[in-house]
């Protein structure tokens, strides 16, 4: 009875519990206090540092920004340059006049998933990249209006093309016995291609240091470095064999292939700050989550201790080279649920709602809705296609679509308008080719095969196929029914929408089509074995894409893209020359045929390309579409009396 | 009692070996890897780009060799006894030759470096050329000593999550207190709430709250989570209908601006605190309501029991209330059966965060796990399962040492 555990003990067990409970709660608010303190502090010691420059600048009497102050002759950069109505801040000075136009504010966005990784080289999805945009610049980008490339970091550039010289001299050392890969190495051989860029003199970090040619050669090292994991961006900078430094403002890249994106390559490469990555070993950069710092107009308030899981803030750049956006903050938050992300921006807390074609629906019915929000649909220039691709080959044996009047025939029985309405809501358009109808690749005079049934079943009878009136379905010469299984990715209710509808509209051709949902995993797998009948997906497409790697007949091999095993000797042709060629007017029309070889072929049944559909909340101005999509978030603003957050 | 304990603990050992081997060779044998499943989140790349970045991954962690090798280096790897520096036995020769052929091959010599340390040299070796002879620039501990003596205790290591490519031990660490914290207020709600109203619906058995309670209580444990956090949160926290909780995570957008406590000045400011506590009301809510039927059940049953037992007759026939009897006297026999259950609730809460995670975008265990799962990260769900089996398995024990102290009949001697 005395051990009983009575009242008082209760009664004492629960004081204790709050005693431990309050220090520990004192403990996390002292800790939150000295965070901010050491924000505070580092603010401080960076503007310390800023006045200590200015201060020297001034003792020295020369200009800290060319053109601002006394001019001197040491800059060959005209002081108008950053804000001239042609530079690349003209938008954002177009914006800074508009009605209401105010300073301020934080601009909230969502992501699906948890973004593990901010670190440049590091991340691998497509959330960090979106947060990366705002910190990192390039020596170029390009012109929303126009599409055309437009100095950034660089003021300009000379493109040097000695192409014929290369293929001259390889010529000539092949014909000495030499092998591809000794002329590769060998230092003599004249360049293909060489692209020099004129650094412009104002370019900073956020931390205060200057951008130099230096820089650029730096991030083309750090990014070979074979010790920093970063493969995927060493295979695709790996065809640039020099980035070297030429005079104190200017850089040069050159080429030993000529190649297409070269110049995006080059012009595309997010600067990396020497300073800043240089102070890191290999192994501690690999393991690094937040260092992300450039000269961009917005930066990760410590990039040192930023932590996954943590909100993705950009503060302002206040150091920023050029013209200062509007946001104070932009802030993304991970939202993993469809239903909490639509309620967050239904309330108003998150400022953009990416809807699926049947959210959008639903969405743009709700006039309350309708009336605080504004939407878009456009077509993204990078936005991809759908598509079926029709195995040719397996195991070795060339299959029934081997033949293009079969694969012409299957394209010539799909209803793509009346797929568009049914399965995407009408927010797609067809597609002819690989090419967004945007891009100049894509040729004008290529027309979408329309529904012909007549059409289609005289070319399946062409190809030997017979109907069966007993049971309504095709047979080929040797007595098999006309049937194969579709695979596509199971879990997407909009595939299996579409999947059932191609099935209805074959069932009424005679052809049997099984459905063959697969986990990605596993359809990736079959997809490398080229273990498939036909299989519908999608693939990205470019602003200039590249569809090597799709259709030409060497990718058809263990790892190449080119699953279907698509050989056509003129397309390769086509591809390859268009891959070498650097003058743009010549490349698009060798694109352009391309483009009408596989519009006959029909190596892949080429469905339609799906809109974006965007929804942005009201207070957000200056939302514009342009030909990159919706225009770039340093553009927009919210007028002062709607802002909602504090700095 | 102490050598039950012992053995208890010696038996942890062989059934998280289990638990891992099951776990592994299910991961491993199923269909894709984590390989595919990364290049298809870091989109398309030429295929030679592809094939050069999938062997070099494959190389980093280890992949290309046989499953056995891949488990009993892992085993290796978290066990506290085992093989230190294991595989840093450098073969310079073989390195050489390598680098020797990539030089045959036309490969200037910074690029053959390049190759050799990326494909053929062990990931934690730094190799460098000095005077044109390759050479390694690591320092090894160890290095030179036979495999036996390099056998002893050590440090356990729970390796690299190939998808956050970050040590495993630090993705948990930063998910875990998520989790604890969110079923550190579950645990408490769920049992203070069954047994009050256990107790209460034993007292009155076959009244009014008895029946009610009951059949409320089987009804919330029928309904699926992700439905009635779909549902709170399309009523509760939107604005069409009661806009009173926030939709997701685990703070307000502007936190870090707020004071800790709340704070009236100029209107009422609700502070860091309070706003962290109102951020929570909604996924602990999702993590508690299914949790009453069971328990309460189980409470009614076992005082109901010992309510006719015949101490408690005895204790009536010498006259002391009937207060005094649930008391002092049914009390503190029926809570025992909740002991020995309360071991079992902390798996199946971890389980069923999964879903209340992924609903209220938090960032505790349940998420990494499914995300692991989902990208097949071999080492992520090895380790994640290891700990939280441990977990489990570790509970169980306590729970057996608790229910020997409160019940003194019980002895494990």
């Amino acid at each position: 009875m005395e051990n009983r555990f009575g009242l008082r003990d209760l009664i004492l067990a629960v004081l204790l519990i709050g005693v431990i409970v309050t220090v520990w709660l004192s403990i996390a608010a002292g800790d939150r206090l000295y965070r901010q303190f050491e924000i505070v502090n580092a603010r401080l010691q960076s503007q310390a540092t800023d006045l200590q420059r200015i201060q020297e600048a001034l003792a020295r009497g020369v200009a800290t920004i060319p053109g601002v102050g006394p001019t001197t002759e040491s800059t060959t950069q005209p002081a108008a340059a950053i804000d001239s109505p042609q530079g690349p801040f003209k938008r954002i000075l177009a914006a800074r006049n508009l009605p209401g136009f105010a300073r301020g504010g934080w601009m909230i966005d969502a992501f699906g998933n948890n973004v593990g990784k901010l670190t440049p080289l590091l991340s691998t999805d497509a959330y960090a990249s979106a947060v990366q945009a705002y910190v990192l610049e390039s020596l170029a980008d390009r012109d929303p209006d126009t599409l055309e490339w437009r100095p950034v970091l660089a003021s300009g550039w000379t493109l040097d093309d000695h192409s014929a010289d290369r293929a001259a001299y390889v010529k000539s050392q092949k014909a000495a016995g030499k092998t591809d890969e000794q002329i590769a190495a060998d230092p003599a051989a004249p360049p293909a291609l060489r692209i020099t860029f004129k650094m412009r003199p104002q370019p900073l970090f956020s931390d205060g240091s200057p951008l130099t040619a230096d820089d650029v050669v730096f991030t083309f090292n750090f990014i070979m470095d074979p010790r920093i994991n970063a493969p995927r961006d060493r295979a695709y900078v790996s065809r640039i064999s020099k980035v070297e430094k030429t005079a104190p403002d200017e850089v040069a890249f050159t080429f030993n292939e000529p190649y297409f994106e070269a110049f995006e390559l080059a012009a595309g490469l997010p600067v990396l700050s020497k300073n800043f990555y240089s102070q890191f070993p290999p192994a501690d950069f690999n393991q690094s989550v937040g260092y992300l710092l450039g000269s961009g107009p917005y930066r990760l308030r410590d990039p040192k201790t930023w932590k996954p899981g943590t909100p993705i803030e950009l503060v302002r750049n206040d150091r920023y080279w050029g013209v200062q956006p509007a946001f104070d903050r932009l802030s993304w938050r991970e939202i993993s649920n469809d239903a909490a992300h639509l309620a967050g921006f239904r309330n108003g807390d998150i400022d953009l709602f990416p809807a699926t074609p049947e959210q959008y629906k639903q969405m743009i019915a709700d006039a309350d809705l309708v009336a605080r929000t504004q939407h878009f649909e456009y077509q993204n220039p990078v936005g991809g296609y759908r598509y079926i691709a029709w195995n040719q080959k397996r195991s070795g044996q060339p299959t029934r679509f081997a033949d293009a009047r079969v694969r012409q025939a299957l394209t010539l029985l799909i209803d793509r308008q009346r797929m568009i309405q049914e399965i995407m809501l009408g927010y797609a358009v067809p597609a002819t080719g690989p090419f967004n109808p945007l891009s100049k690749q894509s040729n004008p005079e290529v027309q979408p095969w329309p529904l012909d049934v007549a059409r289609a079943q005289k070319l399946l009878a062409d190809a030997g196929y017979t109907r069966n009136p007993k049971d309504n379905v095709l047979y080929d010469v040797a007595g098999q029914p006309f049937s194969f299984k579709l695979t596509y990715p199971s879990g997407s209710a909009n595939y299996e929408k579409m999947v059932l509808f191609l099935k209805d509209a074959y069932a009424r051709a005679g052809i049997v089509l099984q459905p063959d949902p697969l986990d990605w995993a596993v359809l990736v797998e079959r997809l490398n074995d080229k273990n498939f009948d036909a299989v519908t997906l999608a693939w990205t497409a470019g602003i200039e894409g590249d569809i090597y790697q799709m259709f030409d007949s060497s990718q058809s091999g263990p790892g190449g893209d080119n699953f279907v095993a698509y050989a056509n000797p003129d397309l390769d042709a086509a591809i390859r020359s268009a891959r070498t060629t650097i003058d743009e007017t010549a490349r698009m029309k060798r694109w352009r045929t391309a483009h009408a070889i596989l519009h006959e072929d029909q190596p892949y049944t080429f469905l339609f390309f799906p809109k974006s559909l965007v929804f942005v909340d009201q207070r957000i101005q200056n939302v514009l579409v342009t030909k990159l999509g919706l225009n770039n978030r340093v553009e927009w603003f919210v007028p002062a009396n709607r802002q909602r957050l504090a700095p | 009692m102490a050598s039950y304990i012992l053995r208890r603990l010696l038996l942890l050992f062989p059934t998280l070996l289990g638990i891992t081997l099951v776990v592994f060779f299910v991961m491993s044998l199923s269909p894709g890897s984590v390989i595919t499943m990364m290049r298809s989140a870091e989109g398309d790349m030429r295929p030679e780009d592809r094939q050069r970045t999938q062997a070099y991954l494959q190389h980093r962690y280890g992949l290309d060799q046989p499953k056995i090798v891949q488990y009993a280096r892992w085993l290796n790897r978290i066990s506290p006894v085992g093989f230190k520096y294991p595989g840093t036995t450098l073969d310079l020769p073989a390195l050489r030759s390598a680098y020797a052929d990539a030089l045959a091959k036309g490969q200037s010599p910074q690029a053959a470096l390049a190759d050799v340390q990326v494909f053929h040299a062990d990931p934690a070796e730094q190799l460098a050329l000095d005077d044109g002879q390759l050479v390694a620039r690591t320092v090894r501990t160890g290095e030179g000593f036979p495999a036996a003596w390099r056998f002893g205790l050590k440090i356990p290591d729970l390796g690299q999550s190939i998808i956050r490519r970050r040590p495993v031990l630090d993705v948990i660490l930063e998910a875990m207190p998520i989790t604890l914290l969110l079923n550190g207020l579950t645990i408490p709600i769920i049992y203070i709430v069954s047994l009050v109203s256990g107790i209460y619906a034993a007292r009155r058995r076959g009244k009014a709250f008895d029946v009610i309670s009951g059949g409320a209580y089987i009804a919330l444990y029928s309904m699926p989570t992700i439905w009635i956090g779909v549902l709170l949160l399309g009523f509760l926290a939107s604005k069409d209908y009661l806009n009173a909780f926030p939709t997701g995570g685990l703070h307000s957008n502007a936190a870090d601006a707020m004071t800790f406590l709340p704070v009236f000045a100029a209107g009422f400011h609700p502070g860091w605190l309070l706003d962290a506590l109102w951020h929570l009301v909604l996924p602990v809510l999702c993590l508690t309501y299914g949790g009453f039927a069971f328990l309460s059940k189980l409470m009614r049953a076992s005082v109901l029991e010992n309510l006719n037992a015949d101490f408690a007759r005895t204790a009536r026939a010498k006259g002391l209330s009937e207060h005094a009897v649930l008391f002092r006297h049914v009390l503190a026999n029926s809570i025992l059966p909740l002991i020995t259950v309360a071991a079992g609730i902390l798996p199946s809460l971890l389980g069923g965060s999964v879903v209340v995670e992924s609903i209220f975008s938090i960032n505790g265990m349940g998420r990494l796990m499914l995300e692991a799962i989902k990208m097949k990260d071999q080492e992520l769900v090895l380790s994640n399962t290891c700990v939280i089996a441990l977990i489990s398995l570790v509970s169980l024990i306590v729970a057996d040492i608790a229910y020997a102290i409160a019940d003194p009949r019980v002895s494990y001697e």
